[in-house]
């Protein structure tokens, strides 16, 4: 073999070798400081401000989750989110730090039992910011912050009361479900036509059952052209109670006077009526 | 690859002959000793030669059993927890997202540098009977043909696995491109499937086939492969080395070489024996170090390449398959989009009459162009002299049809890849649809 394919092949040796150290330099970077390290860090910093340094050095360190047997399913959220049941102290700490708003509610609702994403959405299995938030490509349910909830005239609390639905399916007024609860009382104007969840069923419903409206899949849905608002199943529900035939061309539904908010209540709670594979000791009795 | 004899002692000592024909037979039946020559004419180790495209196929081959068999440990083939397992290869598993990507990665260069091996050997003429005693290349050509049908179905089989909706409706579009085979078409769409729609059997199966059967055949007809390389005389190149130089008169006899006559065990001679191409000193050389040095350098290549690519693009996941919501349109994995596109154009209306663009397209097309493939080495009229010599006059038409074919291909590759829309409609990548509603 002559010298110069010698050289040649180790021309390339030492190119591909820079390549692949390149390469697991880059991995490794990645795992060395993985996306969550800076969140647990800005957790450390607050604790240690408020509990001191003592306090923070007992914080977990790597990913952490919770499992919800029941339903095989980990929010890794946790990761990040350390001090979400540390109460008031943490109130007013920057994100991931803050605690949650309602202790009762989470006192009603442990997270060990729970989890986080069965209320608020996101992507539990994530763990990165924009991943676990779920807002990105590919993933169905984003969690109910403020930015979702924003494009339907509504808070997140207001918003976030979709998933409150989900479990508490009766008639009765359930306490911390403000925004639906004004609303029940005009579910008695649908019993005629529609089947409903934890509804008795009038004589003769003729309209189609809603007992499982709330898994027709989002691109089931289809809206007028003229029709420039967000592109979603919960848009679609809010136009269709406002305007029954512009979504609907040929539908024998009254046009019910209604609010825009009180249309989303009532969208939000014909979302919530799926079958949602629970533990049935979850689903608290009517009242 | 074993040894006659085999007693549970050599599992502690080694092997250990009991007689010379014990070890002569053994020496002459190791895969491992002839997977390399003893000299090798510089003109076949040459980059413009070969590519050494077959042998970076190999190697992709091996970044993507070593980058499996990691992700065997964590990946769970069932239909509840295989989409998990994928998010925590993803999100938890340390490296498991590099690890994932260069899999991919790994898996489709193997694809296009397998397509690009086919490619050099039909330009070269290096499948043409004609060679010299003792060797017969188109067999090779022919277990090269099997091992691209194999590799396209290792990555088809892989393809299901991370159980989203591009695994699921990729599937469900190729197997239903299986269906439309005469008689048997739905026979072997659920002997693939294990049932009638792509399900927890598929999964089991294209698992199976995909970590088990196939690498087990590729690595098997591999070996054959290269060891037929050596039964050929080499490169076909070498065939034009040893030509020039018995043209000049500078070939030294055979030598009644020592090597064979102590394996009295084989029958027949070796190509070397008959061309003794290993004797010309200035045209050859030791093949070690210089094959192991190139070999090695392609094969850190090889892995680099794909290692880099692994961390900068992540492979995708989508949503978990639902069976309930296809997507729109749905495409089979890009190295069939040329069936599907050809399934597309080939179904229309005469009068009455619907032509079936999945038998003709899907199936009928395809099935005549690996035949053709197959038969060629037979067919192909050209001299002696185009044998492993790139793009040779006598083959100037044939060659022109081939690249022909080839670019309709890849044209219609890249139509059903990238232009391509809702109802199979074209669409310029610019003027993509509204994404499909969301939840909220």
């Amino acid at each position: 073999m002559s010298e110069r394919a010698a050289r040649a092949d180790q021309r390339l040796l030492v190119v591909s070798g820079v390549l692949l150290v390149l390469a697991v330099v880059l991995a490794t970077a990645h795992e060395l400081d993985p996306p969550w390290a800076a969140s647990q860090d800005i957790v450390r910093a607050e604790v240690a401000k408020h509990l001191g340094e003592d306090k923070a050095l007992t914080l977990p360190d790597g990913i952490q989750q919770i499992w919800i047997e029941p339903l095989d399913r980990v929010d890794r959220c946790v990761t990040c989110h350390q001090t979400m049941e540390w109460g008031e102290a943490f109130a007013a700490s920057p994100h991931p730090a803050r605690s949650h708003p309602n202790a009762a509610l989470l006192e009603a609702h442990p997270i060990e039992t729970f989890g986080c994403t069965l209320c608020h959405g996101g992507q539990g299995m994530a763990t990165t910011v924009d991943a676990g938030h779920g807002h990105v490509p590919h993933w169905e349910e984003p969690m109910l912050d403020t930015k979702t909830a924003e494009p339907y005239g509504l808070t997140q609390a207001e918003l976030l009361e979709a998933r409150c639905a989900v479990c508490h399916v009766t008639i009765d007024e359930v306490e911390g479900m403000p925004l639906i609860n004004s609303v029940r009382e005009r579910l008695f104007d649908c019993i005629d036509c529609h089947r409903m969840p934890g509804i008795p069923p009038g004589d003769d419903p003729k309209a189609p059952d809603l007992r499982r409206e709330g898994e027709k899949h989002p691109t089931k849905y289809t809206f007028p052209d003229d029709y420039d608002g967000p592109r979603t199943a919960l848009a679609w529900h809010i136009e269709h109670f406002l305007d029954p035939k512009r979504m609907t061309p040929g539908s024998t539904m009254t046009k019910f006077k209604m609010t825009r908010k009180e249309a989303a209540a009532l969208s939000m709670l014909v979302l919530s009526w799926r079958r949602h594979g629970l533990p049935p000791e979850w689903i608290p009795k009517t009242e | 690859m074993s040894a006659p004899g085999w007693r549970p002692r050599d599992l502690v000592k080694g092997f250990r002959p009991r007689t010379p024909r014990e070890g002569a037979d053994a020496v002459v039946q190791n895969f491992v000793l002839h997977a390399f020559p003893v000299r090798v004419t510089k003109k076949a180790l040459g980059w413009l030669t070969s590519g050494w495209l077959g042998t970076i196929s190999l190697h992709l081959f091996l970044v993507l059993t070593l980058t499996g068999a990691v992700l065997l440990f964590i990946y769970v083939p069932s239909v509840e927890r295989a989409y998990a397992s994928v998010k925590d290869i993803e999100f938890v598993t340390s490296f498991g997202g590099w690890l994932r990507g260069t899999h991919r990665i790994a898996a489709h260069l193997m694809v296009i540098v397998v397509v690009l091996h086919l490619v050099r050997v039909f330009l070269t003429g290096a499948y043409k009977k004609e060679g010299p005693p003792g060797a017969y290349r188109p067999l090779n050509w022919w277990v090269g043909l099997v091992l691209l049908l194999l590799t396209f179905f290792l990555s088809f089989t892989g393809y299901l696995l991370p159980w989203d909706q591009l695994a699921f409706w990729a599937i469900t579009v190729g197997t239903q491109i299986a269906a439309s085979v005469p008689l048997i078409g739905e026979e072997i769409r659920q002997l693939l499937l294990g049932g009638t729609t792509v399900g927890q059997p598929a999964l089991i199966r294209f698992y199976v086939l995909h970590c088990f059967v196939l690498p087990a055949l590729v690595i098997y007809l591999v070996a054959y492969h290269m060891w037929r390389i050596r039964k050929d005389g080499g490169l076909a190149a070498t065939d034009r080395v040893v030509e020039d130089a018995k043209a000049q008169a500078r070939v030294v006899p055979p030598a009644p070489g020592k090597t064979y006559t102590l394996m009295g065990a084989t029958e027949g001679g070796t190509v070397q024996a008959h061309t003794p191409v290993a004797l010309i000193e200035r045209e050859s050389t030791p093949a070690i170090p210089a094959i192991v040095r190139r070999a090695f350098a392609t094969f850190v290549l090889t892995l680099a390449v794909c290692s880099l690519l692994g961390v900068m693009l992540p492979a995708p996941l989508e949503e978990p398959a639902n069976p309930a919501v296809t997507p729109n349109p749905a495409k089979a994995p890009w190295y069939f989009l040329w069936l599907q596109e050809l399934v597309s154009i080939l179904t229309f209306q005469v009068g009455d009459v619907t032509v079936d663009g999945a038998f003709l397209g899907g199936v009928l097309l395809p099935g005549l162009l690996v035949l053709l493939l197959a038969a060629w080495p037979l067919l192909d009229r050209s001299p002696a002299a185009a044998v492993g010599v790139w793009f040779h006059s006598s083959r100037k038409v044939q060659n022109r049809v081939f690249l022909a074919l080839l670019f309709a291909t890849a044209v219609l590759t890249v139509i059903g890849t990238f232009l391509r829309g809702p109802y199979w409609a074209w669409m310029w990548p610019w003027d993509a649809p509204p994404a499909p509603p969301t939840w909220m």
